[in-house]
């Protein structure tokens, strides 16, 4: 009796388990697009609930319902992976960035071209065209781009220091090596720099060689594509920087400071120079007014690009942050995709916006001319918490349209002011990047290699381990270790 | 019985470090505490700092740098840390699935291991070939995920815990120190009328406490710690681990702060705080399985 029971049960057991090695047939929602699968990264630590006072909102003015996955930014790309080899992709995707994985289905056909399309579409006509550019792949628009800020570039001073030691805020790098002579007098240092890993990513060394002239990341020399390190601009600047390092006026650990604690040494007094955004600048009064809440203004100040002695040039930057994507896989049909266009459409509209940035009027926010002011306390908390998360869905190619947030006092809205108009006077000058545009199969596979023999040569010169013969010998040896094949592979793409 | 002492060189009682006591060997005796003293404290002082950082203000963080004990202590961090449903949702689900997920773990590890340690099961030799392959050869990120989707585990608590239920490494462990346990025992069980599954649960098991402290610790460790299962597999936000909280606070400042200007990073004290919530439980685990554990640990690995 016990015996058969075992083999009763056992049997059993096995069965179930045998059902688990048939197939399942999972089909993706037909066109059925009344609700919008959307994968989304977020920033925060808080993602929206889907009950929330703003989807609502968002839902009944686009007009139809949002089911989106929130994915911590911190692993974005290991989700994007996997979901792009699962087969199972939502309608609309935010893609972070052109990796490898994603150029190669994007060319395969897994996501709409829209490069043509979306001239039909008001809302999502891009206001400046060189975004576009940068964000396709030679030339193909495989989504909306995000619209992020086009300069960014800043310096932030201790003003303090200025005021006390009689001087004008730099207008040239000369005027900042003076100041920077100064400033090590005062307090024994003056730029600070941390360790930025590779080339071109928007370090300071990269800031500060567009502005002597060089290109930025790839430029236009003679008819062809050459890369910024090829020219004399480039050595130029990067000796200029090495005759700030030898006197000491860049901070002696350049090559080790952890970037993430870049605000600490200013603070400390150990440095008044530093050369990277807006953010930085913005963090950085924030960090004197949490010490000193009253006079924090006096002592921070901040200027755009500098000129270099060939006139003026001004680092941008890509201008987005990633793009929606839409896959062909789930949106099947040249009228699904019109519908979902559709919908992008009405979000890049200005009331759409003001929902993905702002929240709700009246409810969250209130308008005091055309800034924002955000209410707190209950609801207001959470949709001002959501609003965080849905701007990741904004894309805004037809320019900001929301309103921005109302600086809390005098001092930020004076700083406000002037920043709008550094950008707007620095964006007359800034040195695009062709390069952004194309994608080189070369460099895909070891485009991150090439640039760490760049980015260690220039480290190892300004520390003085390599002379500048040395150094150019490793600039050839990027030549001779593939650097050749990507600027053949480039300018191929380039003429295209 | 001590051993015979030649009469010049032995001072008095001396036993704490060494039976001769010269001077050489009490050197190196200091020595080696001093040393271990220090590597000791070169282990803990981050830790101690990180706890101190969670207490103190931001400013002060960027300030003082490196720092034991905060000179302005406050509570602000940790308030704002409990002050959202979030963190406390997520340590209660991580809590939650830690507490199932191991006891799923142990008895799916203990329920394999006890018919492989018995050489009469046909097929041993095979299954256990089969098992080490797994611990050679693993399938990867992508087929993983792509059996899990289809088991239609996607967006479920069980994809924390069911995928990687039985470690092969433990499992042999285990299996050893279960073929370490004398067959008289359990065949005497036999004769007495127990079934397969009372000797297991009445005799063995019980025999097992030291292996099951530490492996239940091991694998309790490995769910609270995990963050890519969460990662890959759960696509609700109200289900989030903690530890998807604690990398996306001190992870994403670094990856994203010079991309994306509307982001704001989060202060270095709620980075702290955030680390600190999600280390303190698992380690407050550890004194009360600690005596379980050395005995557990060398059971298994030694052949007696």
């Amino acid at each position: 009796m016990k015996r058969r029971t075992f083999l009763g049960l056992s049997s059993a057991a096995t069965a179930a388990a045998l059902a688990g090695c048939g197939t399942s047939n999972k089909t993706t929602t037909s066109s059925d697009l009344s609700t919008l699968i959307v994968m989304a990264p977020v920033l925060d630590v808080q993602a929206p609930s889907k009950d929330g006072l703003l989807q609502k909102a968002i839902q009944e003015y686009a007009g139809r319902t949002l089911d989106i996955t929130w994915v911590p930014n911190a692993n974005y790309t290991d989700r994007l992976t996997v979901t792009l080899a699962g087969n199972q992709l939502p309608h609309l995707m935010v893609v972070t960035s052109k990796s490898p994985t994603f150029v190669r289905s994007a060319l395969a056909g897994a996501f709409w071209d829209l490069t043509d399309t979306l001239k039909a579409y008001p809302n999502l006509v891009a206001a400046n065209p060189d975004i576009t550019k940068n964000a396709s792949v030679n030339g193909k628009s495989f989504g909306v781009f995000r619209l992020r800020d086009p300069m960014r570039t800043s310096v932030t001073y201790r003003n303090d220091w200025l005021t006390k030691l009689g001087l004008q805020l730099p207008k040239t790098t000369d005027d900042l090596y003076e100041v920077a002579k100064a400033f090590k007098s005062l307090s024994g240092g003056a730029i600070i720099i941390p360790k930025f890993n590779g080339y071109g990513n928007g370090s300071p060394f990269d800031i500060i060689e567009t502005w002597f002239g060089a290109p930025n990341g790839w430029g236009e020399r003679g008819g062809k594509l050459v890369p910024s390190f090829d020219t004399d601009e480039y050595l130029e600047a990067d000796r200029w920087i090495k005759k700030l390092v030898d006197e000491k006026l860049i901070n002696a650990d350049f090559a080790t400071m952890d970037p993430t604690k870049w605000n600490d040494p200013f603070v400390q007094g150990k440095g008044g120079i530093i050369l990277d955004t807006f953010s930085r600048t913005t963090q950085i009064y924030g960090l004197f007014k949490a010490l000193d809440a009253t006079d924090y203004g006096r002592s921070v100040d901040f200027t755009g690009n500098l000129a270099g002695p060939h006139g003026m040039h001004s680092y941008p930057t890509i201008g987005y942050n990633g793009f929606i994507a839409v896959s062909k896989q789930s949106v099947k049909t040249a009228a699904d995709l019109d519908t979902v266009l559709k919908f992008l459409d009405t979000m890049s509209a200005k009331k759409g916006q003001v929902l993905e940035n702002n929240g709700i009027e009246g409810t969250s926010f209130t308008v005091d001319g055309s800034y924002a002011v955000f209410t707190k306390g209950g609801d207001a908390d959470v949709v001002n918490n959501d609003v965080k998360s849905f701007a990741q869905l904004g894309t805004n190619p037809n320019g900001n349209l929301y309103y921005v947030t109302k600086p809390a006092n005098a001092t930020e809205q004076a700083v406000y002011e002037r920043r709008l108009k550094t950008q707007e006077g620095d964006m007359t000058s800034a040195v695009q990047n062709p390069a952004n545009a194309l994608v080189s199969d070369t460099y895909m596979s070891k485009g991150a290699q090439l640039d760490q023999i760049i980015g260690d040569a220039r480290l190892k010169y300004f520390a003085g381990q390599f002379t500048q013969d040395q150094y150019t010998a490793e600039i050839k040896r990027w030549h001779t270790e593939g650097g050749d094949q990507v600027i053949k592979e480039m300018n191929e793409l380039y003429v295209k | 019985m001590r051993p015979p002492i030649p009469a010049i060189t032995a001072p008095v009682t001396r036993r704490k470090l060494n039976h001769y006591g010269s001077a050489g060997s009490r050197v190196f005796d200091t020595l080696n505490v001093v040393l271990l003293i220090m590597l000791g404290l070169l282990t803990i002082l981050p830790f101690i700092f990180v706890i101190a950082g969670s207490f103190a203000h931001d400013a002060e963080i960027s300030q003082r740098g490196f720092f034991l004990w905060p000179e302005a202590a406050t509570l602000e961090t940790y308030r704002f840390v409990f002050s959202t449903p979030v963190f406390p949702r997520a340590l209660a689900i991580t809590i939650g699935v830690t507490v199932v997920g191991t006891l799923v773990q142990v008895l799916m590890t203990f329920l394999m291991a006890y018919p492989l340690s018995r050489r009469a099961l046909p097929g041993r030799n095979m299954i256990l070939n089969l098992v080490i392959f797994t611990m050679v050869f693993s399938g990867g990120m992508i087929p993983t995920f792509l059996v899990v989707r289809d088991l239609g585990l996607i967006d479920t608590y069980f994809a924390l815990f069911l995928p990687l239920a039985i470690n092969p490494f433990f499992l042999i462990i285990v299996k050893n120190f279960f073929q370490e346990l004398p067959e008289e025992l359990q065949e005497s069980a036999r004769i007495d009328g127990a079934t397969e599954v009372g000797v297991f649960w009445r005799i063995i098991l019980p025999l097992s406490k030291p292996i099951l402290a530490t492996f239940a610790l091991f694998y309790a460790v490995g769910i609270w710690n995990d963050y890519m299962s969460p990662l890959l597999y759960i696509n609700d936000s109200t289900k989030w681990t903690l530890q998807m909280f604690v990398r996306q606070v001190t992870i994403s400042a670094e990856a994203l702060g010079n991309l994306d200007p509307n982001y704001v990073p989060p202060a270095q004290s709620l980075k702290f705080a955030v680390i600190v919530v999600a280390t303190l439980p698992i380690l407050m685990l550890y004194p009360f399985l600690q005596k379980h554990f050395t005995k557990g640990m060398l059971i298994g690995s030694v052949k007696g």
